[in-house]
């Protein structure tokens, strides 16, 4: 049987990720996708979708449907603005709550970017996702771009600080992704 | 132009001062002052041409953002104020014992091994992985831009001044011969065509030639600005395309190149004919991660053995047997880490993880082969009994088949497996 199995992107879209803080995400991803494909065609009875989602001045859908990792470009985004990531988990939670009903779905792997802390509310959002059973069993991971990265919330969302990364440790966010994803 | 005297004061950005020690050399663009700053001995490159008040503020910025991880790179720390229409940057004193990579190429300095040749390509493969990761591109690799230490392999990246954020506009296009196409052909540079430089460097350093200089290249009648587009812009075709072979190295003329090729595991040919392949060459975005290169590279060192008859460094193939003493090699044990299968000759040293520090040595002692645990933590080792043992750093465990070893490094969990090779 076919199963299905999302992976979610939540990248910060900010005014302070323009430059070098969005270069270097694009280049995370850039090293990720491979990684993905060769996932995706090593179990091919495990559908892997992607979904983005963009938080700046709002959230916002970038994919939104799940896109299949073969038919998945990447491409940098632009960012201005303040940095609603209660807004992206509003998104995250639609998504997930729909998901959580759906037994072709296994738990999904949620990766949130960011290089602030969220400037709308976010605790009520957070508090509803940790009621899904799917978000709890998510493997959950926050990649901190530069030194300003509200950790603290990026663990809130994560649940441990060993899940929190900074881009240059590509191997460690692999591995995570990894040991995730293959079943 | 203005030249520096010894024990000119220059003062610099933000508030430091630089007092010139001596002059360390000159290039092209600049003279290189040893430099006093705050009691800290470092380098002052000081730039002939006065330059643009985009680049000056392009050198402030590498200073604020910093420099990738790891201590690859001789990164600018400061710049200097503007004096009289001039400009500089301190950087790092380059240590003794390094040596450009132009001079290997001209066989000038030699590697003391091809351990220490391919640890060179995986740092330098390292160096630009964590530059683009930090959001930078450094739009002018070329041979003059590393030095490389020739026993150990360890690398350092220079003249970082015309790294820039990717995208950015930049000033520079490169040099002849590593410029990807699409800038020969007037774009600019950017990370995808640093990839393609990448690939030029590591080509040179194993093939000790030019990947796109073969039989057709050699036989434009001179190399004009119109010649040049052709081969190495417009119409470029790899030595060993598959699909092409106009453009094979000519034996009389590019001796190295048509050499070396046949040395190399298959996995590395590959990758070549994938990077310089027509579309790669082509499509910028089709090129590979530096991630891709550095697993390729892995894939050498896993299988670089010394021949336990002739003692030479070679390349474990799967006929089992010296390319230099032509006698037969099997090894008794094979390790399995990951997709990784990696043969077990007395001496070989093992890299678990990526950060090129090797974490198991093999050895024979007593007349038994045993895997000698070279990393800081301890390992738990399982036997086919079930039963486990505590494996402690310098310590060493004799092999036995089906073993398993339990290793984390850097919060990465690895597992060894060792297999007992059936004859
Ligand atoms: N960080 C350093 N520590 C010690 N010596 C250095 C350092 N950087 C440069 N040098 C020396 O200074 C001299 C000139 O440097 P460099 O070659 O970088 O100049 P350049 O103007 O960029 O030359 P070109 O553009 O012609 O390559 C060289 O002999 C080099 O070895
Ligand atoms: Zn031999």
């Amino acid at each position: 049987m076919t199963r299905n199995k999302s992976i979610y992107l939540l990248v910060d879209t900010s005014g302070s990720m323009e430059g070098i803080g969005m270069k270097s995400l694009d280049e995370v991803v850039e090293n990720v996708i491979p990684r993905l494909k060769s996932v995706q065609s090593s179990q091919p009875d495990v559908k892997l979708g992607i979904g983005v989602i963009g938080f700046g001045d709002t959230a916002v859908w970038i994919t939104p449907t799940s896109v299949s990792v073969d038919q998945w470009i990447w491409q940098g985004l632009e960012s201005k603005g303040f940095t609603a990531m209660g807004g992206a988990l509003i998104l995250l939670h639609e998504r997930l709550a729909e998901e959580d009903n759906n037994a072709s779905f296994l738990s999904p792997l949620i990766l949130i970017a960011s290089d602030g802390g969220p400037t709308d509310e976010y605790e009520q959002t957070l508090a509803q996702l940790h009621s899904l059973d799917n978000f709890k069993s998510a493997t959950r991971i926050a990649i901190a771009i530069g030194d300003d990265a509200d950790r603290e919330t990026l663990r809130e969302i994560t649940g441990s600080d060993t899940s929190i990364f900074t881009t240059d440790q590509i191997d460690q966010i692999i591995n995570a992704i990894e040991n995730n994803l293959y079943i | 132009m203005k030249e520096l005297s010894i024990n000119e004061v220059i003062p610099l950005q933000g508030g430091g001062k630089a007092r010139v020690k001596a002059e360390l050399g000159r290039g092209g663009q600049g003279i290189v002052y040893l430099v006093d700053v705050h009691v800290k001995m470092m380098a002052l490159k000081w730039y002939h041409q006065h330059k643009s008040e985009q680049f000056r503020k392009n050198i402030r910025n590498l200073v604020d953002y910093g420099p990738p991880m790891g201590d690859a790179f001789l990164w600018p720390r400061y710049s200097t104020q503007l004096i009289e229409g001039h400009f500089g940057y301190v950087m790092d004193l380059r240590p003794e014992g390094y040596y450009e990579f132009g001079q290997y190429l001209l066989n000038r300095q030699r590697f003391g091994s091809v351990f220490a040749m391919i640890q060179a390509a995986m740092r330098i493969c390292d160096g630009f992985q964590k530059l683009h990761l930090k959001g930078y591109s450094y739009r002018d690799l070329n041979d003059g831009n590393f030095f490389i230490h020739p026993s150990s392999g360890d690398v350092l990246i220079c003249d970082n001044d015309n790294v820039g954020l990717d995208g950015e506009h930049s000033e520079i296009k490169g040099k002849p011969g590593y410029m990807a196409p699409e800038v020969v052909c007037g774009g600019h540079p950017d990370t995808r065509s640093d990839r393609f430089s990448l690939a030029v460097i590591l080509f040179f350093l194993f093939m000790r030639g030019h990947p796109l200089e073969g039989k057709w290249a050699s036989s434009c009648p001179c190399l004009t600005e119109k010649f040049e587009r052709l081969i190495y812009g417009e119409k470029p075709v790899f030595v060993y395309d598959p699909d092409n072979d106009k453009n094979r190295p000519d034996p009389d003329v590019h001796r190295n190149v048509a050499r070396c090729w046949g040395l190399y595991p298959e996995r590395l040919r590959e990758q070549f004919q994938q990077e310089f392949s027509n579309t790669c060459l082509h499509n910028p975005t089709e090129r590979c991660v530096e991630m891709e290169w550095k697993n390729v590279i892995e894939h050498l060192r896993d299988n670089l053995v010394n021949c336990p008859h002739c003692g030479e460094e070679i390349f474990f193939n799967p006929e089992c047997k010296c390319p230099e003493c032509g006698k037969p090699i099997q090894p008794e044990f094979f390790g399995e880490i990951r997709a990784r299968k990696i043969p077990f000759f007395a001496d070989k040293l093992l890299f678990f993880d990526n950060d090129n520090t090797p974490d198991a040595e093999i050895k024979i002692i007593d007349c038994q082969m045993r895997i000698v645990n070279l990393s800081p933590t301890a390992w738990k080792a399982t036997g086919t009994d079930g039963k486990s043992t505590i494996l402690m750093p310098n310590h060493a465990l004799p092999l036995k088949d089906a073993t398993v070893i339990e290793s984390t490094i850097h919060d990465i969990d690895y597992k060894l497996s060792v297999i007992k090779t059936t004859t």
